[in-house]
């Protein structure tokens, strides 16, 4: 009987179905009562059944994932400058190697740059790197913070 | 242009990370997967919190969206995985004493306590298990397209059918029951 009455009220009953029900509905007590309670129901859920979202919130919601989008598209740039770092850090060690192994240089004498380089070089390295871990720990506290802007 | 261009061309520009997507993206989407979530977790905040998540990881996964099968039911899996996600985090911290699940005996208490149709639905849906909720919400929202409801979830239709037949013959009992105490 509910399963009819559904199909009627969702508009797939066949005609001879339609007629039953129409014609159930003004014979039989019962039956009219259980189909306005159907009735009542669907009309209750297609208003109410979907809930909405504040339009606030969808606003708030969009400026929020174009700015992680628009971040996450700078942090791609984080790579390279790791690979920068790393070149720089790695011809660094290279050379301090090269010029410190057994005090002397590996290097023939008119091939050794001169000391300044080395210590133009290291400041440079660790200028570099002390610059990038500054840049990364404030890029992670910002993201930490805006985490979750929209909650409360 | 047709409804499916315009999707393949926003997710094209949401690959490419353009920021005027992102916010047709939410548009397009938000209300949906809102909606999702909502009829998971019953209570406005968390649903907030699981869209949230949920827009966020459907953009940072469209490198692996497979244009093969609907976005809509790429979009509705990610929402209420995450909102079943934020439920059992929630249920972790013990705080479902506010959407627990009204037992049958108290309806009546519980619905003359407010008059309020759109609040009476709602208690009357938190009373079902989260799938039903969702299955009965999205064939209302794609106007009780049984075939879209199946695509949107990957259910079968039959398997809708059956409880959407269910949860509705539970809600028109509970609405006739309402309709009787209030004078």
């Amino acid at each position: 009987m509910e399963a009819l009455i559904l199909k009627y009220i969702d508009g797939d009953a066949t005609a001879e179905e339609k007629i039953l029900v129409e014609q159930s509905v003004l014979e039989d007590a019962e039956f009219a009562k259980l189909y306005h309670a159907y009735l009542n129901m669907d009309l209750q859920l297609s208003r109410h059944a979907a809930a909405q979202p504040d339009e606030i919130f969808l606003d708030a919601l969009a400026k929020h994932a174009a700015s992680q989008v628009v971040a996450n598209r700078n942090a791609d740039i984080i790579p390279i400058r790791w690979l920068i770092t790393l070149i720089l850090f790695a011809t660094g060690v290279i050379i301090i190697a090269l010029r410190l192994s057994d005090g002397k240089s590996i290097l023939p004498e008119n091939l050794m740059p001169d000391p300044k380089l080395f210590t133009m070089l290291s400041w440079v390295t660790v200028s570099f790197l002390v610059l990038f871990i500054m840049d990364v720990m404030i890029k992670s506290l910002i993201r930490h913070k805006s985490e979750n802007p929209l909650a409360g | 242009m047709s409804a499916s261009a315009q999707e393949a061309q926003l997710i094209e520009s949401l690959k490419n990370g353009h920021k005027d997507a992102v916010g047709l993206f939410v548009r397009m989407y938000g209300a949906f997967i809102y909606n999702v979530c909502y009829q998971v977790l019953q209570h406005r905040q968390d649903a907030e919190e699981a869209t949230q998540d949920s827009v966020m990881k459907v953009i940072r996964a469209l490198d692996s969206y497979q244009s093969a099968s609907p976005f809509k039911a790429w979009c509705y899996t990610i929402a209420y995985r995450t909102a079943i996600d934020h439920q059992r985090k929630r249920r972790n911290f013990s705080e479902l004493s506010d959407v627990a699940p009204i037992q049958s005996a108290d309806y009546a208490d519980h619905l003359l306590n407010n008059q309020d149709t759109e609040s009476t639905v709602r208690k009357l849906l938190s009373a079902l298990d989260e799938e039903s909720r969702v299955i009965v919400s999205l064939f209302y929202l794609e106007e009780k397209n049984i075939k879209e409801v199946a695509v949107v979830t990957g259910l079968t239709e039959s398997n809708i059918k059956i409880k959407l037949f269910r949860a509705r013959k539970f809600l028109a009992a509970n609405v006739a029951l309402l309709n009787h105490l209030i004078p």
